[in-house]
């Protein structure tokens, strides 16, 4: 039987899944994921349009499949963190119209929304991005709407986006320290280490800790008024390195 | 059974006083117990549980200060201890103490504690400091909202105290529900339905689990337990990101809705900056920094022999030259708009303590002051008065007299405690009640000062990249700092730092090159003695041999690179009540420690003499001590007693050099040999107790010939330049 393209996608996108979890295309798992009634025999159909393949007992994505697979998450997962990040849709909300999105996103939109972000690497459940073109060109000339805190001006107020983090330890110890999604925070000193304020608390972070966690600049800053105006502020800001914020 | 305990209640009812880290449990605990438990400002103070039986209102509670913890899932071993306790005491009263400023955070706690069906009270500890900040917090609203009692405390001013002590008859559970994404509910739920039907607080105990604490899986059989983890592991593959930072995320989003209505916030910032304005605080800073610089230049010339050719009143002016300059830069640079965001002296001050170049200058005030006050106050004046004058003229005087009633003055008795060497009385009271006591004391006091201003993670978090080099966070400088205090607690605490690597360095360099404050505390009062610069000179050597100890030590050692994570609490200004009293704690657990292992020492040195050994040790030792350190024979005396008590050496140290057996140079390379010499034995135990026997013993093999020949190369260095400087002149 003939598929529509949404169709197509959505297999490829539990097959995905299901590689993502196990490691290995699963036969099983991934038939468990599919709807059984929508498309009665997803690995035969697949395989008809070539996209994936069995060699030696096991299912595997063929080039092509894995290409089209790869830019059905990306799509996905960056229009997860769009919704959440940018447009603040919170709750359980987002996830269907992510699932929505990933299917009418044209390639040059979804270069867009990368760029937009500052080409984000996981979803806001922590899964991986596949990298576009894009990513891999990704100069530092846009400003994204969403920024590592390193980057951040000193002073300036931001409110947090997600924090990125390798390590689930750093990650608590952050959580219960008062850093958390949604927190309004700024960078009080970058030197000798980043000391950053939530709240009514300081905390000192090392720099990489610091570049893990990505936030929302709030209104427009004007480093003019953190340094001051008037007679002087110009050569105090032009000396400002000495103040440890170069 | 008496008629008393046929009521309902139970009559000792456990009341658990929980909170975020630094928030003033302690203080709480020591208003409520009348005892006094460690109060610092800074965070970890309390690594161990105090309790106390108190009554209040009638009810008897057994009190129970626990460490400070920001969530009930335990990241820290403080903060299992804490959750433990929590757990183990379902039918407890809770006194959550929370920081007014940072009522967030609190809430969160209070979130978990309200899942585990805890009846509790929050005290909004730091009420003024919150005003201050012209927060406001409907505090009624927010009692009304949760259902229990909300109390405003200043605990350091004993505010709020009584209706504390009230509010704790009517605790209740407070009222938060959280409803989590779908799939961590339903997990909750058949989590829940595992713990069994016994169940208060099971929701509290289902969430700890999901969010990856195995503290309330422990009363568990095994196939229980094994269904839990398998639940939690199916619920965590639905989420990237870990559970508990999930269901953390949620908490904070609910009590942002929560706080909403009863945290408001001023509307205009306050006009800030008028504590660089004011005439007090700008004449106070140039007072202070031209004598930095004054201070900067006498160290530097004071060690050529520029003094002697411009004679006293030239060299005097040429001193006030840096001072000037000194102060005149600072007050350009205190002119920067950030300082400027200070509204007060101590807000100032710590917006300075957190700048390098600001910093550094207060640095060298503080040892400065610390020189003054242990150095030649304490060592000198103090040390002069009790040894000669209480001791000298009166006690031992007296004593004699006394025994010389029953003994005659040939006996062995008599020669046990008055021998001139080695007696109990006349050597082993008198060192330590006449020369280390003062010492100590004093040193205590400055420390406590320090400690309760906040300097100390500023301290911190600006030695974060030296002590990087050396394969630690700047967390390690708390331990590090402590160690000052006393090595053998240091070496305790160094469970703060996070992996094993940084563990292992930081016990190495605490039994290696820091010294403790008795020790420190003689050690300054003998440099002191001697010149300002043979104390820097101490300084810089065990400085270098830290840091290139360290250096070597994270080439060698596996392990991941260390992390900052470390909150800084605020300026303060130090509390003299609570500062005389910590003083007063330490003084008297310094004499219950320290005093007996002196006289021990003293006796076991007795011993040895009379038995002819020690003159025997001396020879064996004299190829090291005299050949290669070029010191008298008989220090090591000194260096054999260093391993009994670590002071105990340097005062006979300073005793050989008071007889004049000791030059200025000798009595360097001894001191720096003593501070890196072995660790004492209290510090050993604990060593052996944190790493095991053969590590510690690895350890002492390295510290022992590497001590020797580091004072080696400094006497070796001291010759050359003093032969260089008397050809010049």
């Amino acid at each position: 039987m003939e598929l529509r393209e949404r169709q197509i996608e959505e297999l490829l996108e539990k097959a995905w899944l299901s590689w993502e979890d196990n490691g290995v295309l699963a036969e099983e798992d991934f038939l468990r994921r599919c709807n059984a009634e929508e498309t009665p025999e997803p690995i035969k159909a697949l395989e008809n349009l070539g996209l994936l393949k069995k060699s030696e007992g096991q299912l595997k994505f063929t080039a092509e499949g894995r290409r089209r697979a790869e830019l059905v998450i990306r799509r996905h997962r960056l229009a997860e963190r769009l919704l959440r990040d940018v447009l603040q849709v919170h709750s359980q909300s987002f996830e269907p119209s992510a699932c929505e999105f990933e299917h009418c996103l044209d390639s040059e939109v979804t270069q867009s929304v990368c760029t937009l972000l500052g080409h984000p690497t996981t979803c806001p459940h922590g899964k991986p991005i596949p990298p576009g073109p894009c990513c891999k060109a990704a100069a530092k000339d846009v400003q994204p709407v969403v920024m590592s805190l390193r980057d951040l001006p000193v002073g300036q107020e931001a409110r947090l986006a997600y924090i990125s983090s390798a390590s689930h330890k750093h990650l608590d110890q952050l959580t219960s320290a008062g850093l958390l999604p949604g927190v309004n925070i700024h960078v009080h000193q970058r030197s000798p280490a980043f000391v950053i304020n939530v709240g009514q608390s300081s905390l000192a972070l090392d720099e990489q800790i610091v570049s893990g966690i990505y936030v929302r600049p709030l209104g427009t800053f004007q480093e003019r008024e953190y340094y001051g105006r008037g007679r002087g502020a110009r050569q105090r800001r032009r000396r400002r390195g000495l103040f440890g914020t170069a | 059974m008496s008629g008393n305990t046929s009521e309902l209640e139970s009559p000792i009812r456990p009341l658990l006083l929980v909170g975020n880290p630094n928030v003033g449990k302690s203080v709480l605990f020591g208003l409520l117990s009348g005892k006094y438990a460690m109060v610092s400002n800074y965070p970890g103070t309390t690594v161990e549980m105090s309790r106390s039986h108190v009554r209040l209102e009638g009810q008897k509670y057994d009190l129970i200060d626990t460490p400070g913890a920001n969530s009930l899932l335990p990241n820290s071993e403080d903060e299992q201890v804490t959750a433990r306790m929590v757990l183990e005491n379902p039918e407890a009263i809770v006194l959550q103490v929370a920081d007014a400023k940072n009522i967030a955070r609190a809430l969160m706690l209070t979130v978990q504690l309200a899942e585990l069906e805890m009846p509790m009270v929050l005290a909004l500890n730091m009420w003024d400091e919150a005003k201050d900040l012209h927060l406001s917090i409907d505090y009624l609203g927010l009692a009304e909202r949760l259902g229990v009692r909300v109390v405003r405390t200043v605990a350091t001013e004993k505010r709020g105290f009584t209706a504390v002590k009230h509010a704790l008859g009517k605790a209740g559970i407070a009222r938060m529900a959280v409803t989590y994404p779908e799939a961590i509910e339903q997990a909750v739920s058949r989590i829940q339905a595992k713990l069994g039907t016994n169940g208060r607080g099971s929701r509290g105990r289902a969430l700890m689990i999901l969010g990856g604490a195995s503290g309330p899986l422990e009363s568990l059989n095994a196939e229980d337990r094994q269904d839990i983890l398998e639940i939690r592991r199916k619920t965590q593959i639905q989420f990237g990101e870990p559970l508990g930072y999930i269901i953390s995320q949620t908490r904070f989003n609910y009590l942002g809705q929560l706080l909403e209505p009863i945290v408001g916030r001023p509307e205009v910032e306050q006009a800030g900056g008028s504590a660089t304005r004011l005439a007090k605080t700008r004449i106070l800073l140039a007072i202070i920094t031209f004598l930095v610089g004054y201070k900067l230049a006498d160290m530097v010339l004071g060690i050529t022999p520029l003094q002697n050719r411009l004679g006293s009143l030239g060299y005097y002016l040429l001193l006030a030259g840096p001072g000037l300059l000194c102060s005149w830069a600072y007050q350009r640079f205190i002119r920067n708009p950030y300082f400027r965001q200070a509204n007060s002296f101590s807000e100032l001050l710590g917006l300075l303590t957190m700048r390098v170049r600001t910093a550094a200058p207060l640095v060298i005030i503080t040892l400065w002051l610390l020189y003054l006050l242990v150095g030649k106050f304490a060592a000198g004046i103090c040390v002069d008065f009790l040894e000669n004058t209480v001791f000298g003229a009166y006690i031992n005087p007296g004593l004699m007299y006394v025994v010389k009633l029953g003994v005659s003055e040939q006996s062995l008795v008599y020669k046990i405690l008055f021998d001139p060497e080695a007696g109990l009385i006349s050597v082993g009271l008198t060192y330590s009640v006449a020369i280390v006591l003062p010492i100590v004391g004093f040193f205590f006091l400055a420390f406590g000062l320090l400690e309760d201003s906040g300097y100390f993670p500023r301290l911190a978090m600006m030695l974060d990249k030296v002590f990087k080099r050396m394969g630690l966070s700047g967390k390690a400088a708390l331990p590090m700092v402590l160690g000052l205090g006393c090595a053998t607690m240091a070496t305790l605490t160094t469970r703060v730092l996070e992996t094993k690597k940084q563990r292992t360095i930081a016990i190495l360099l605490l039994a290696l090159a820091v010294p403790c404050s008795a020790q420190l505390g003689v050690i300054a009062g003998v440099l002191g003695r001697v010149s300002g610069g043979a104390f820097v000179l101490y300084v810089a050597v065990i400085g270098t041999q830290l840091l290139l100890v360290g250096y070597l030590a994270a080439k060698i050692l596996p392990g991941p690179a260390p992390q900052l994570i470390l909150e800084i609490p605020p300026f303060r200004v130090p509390q003299l009540g609570n500062v005389l009293t910590k003083t007063g704690y330490r003084l008297v657990w310094f004499l219950k420690e320290a005093v007996p292992l002196f006289l021990l020492g003293t006796l076991i040195l007795f011993v040895l003499m009379r038995l002819g050994i020690l003159a025997q040790l001396e020879q064996a030792a004299a190829p090291v001590v005299s050949g290669m350190l070029g010191l008298p024979e008989d220090t090591a005396k000194g260096f054999l007693m260093g391993f009994l008590r670590r002071d105990y050496a340097v005062v006979s140290i300073f005793n050989t050099y008071r007889q004049q057996a000791m030059g200025q140079d000798q009595i360097l390379v001894a001191l720096v040999v003593i501070t890196l010499f072995v660790p004492c034995i209290a510090n050993f135990f604990v060593m052996i107790k944190e790493k095991g026997i053969k590590i510690a013993f690895l350890m002492l093999a390295f510290i022992v010939p590497f001590a020797v020949l580091v004072g080696t190369a400094l006497r070796g260095v001291l010759i050359l330049y003093r032969s260089i400087f008397t050809g010049v002149n």
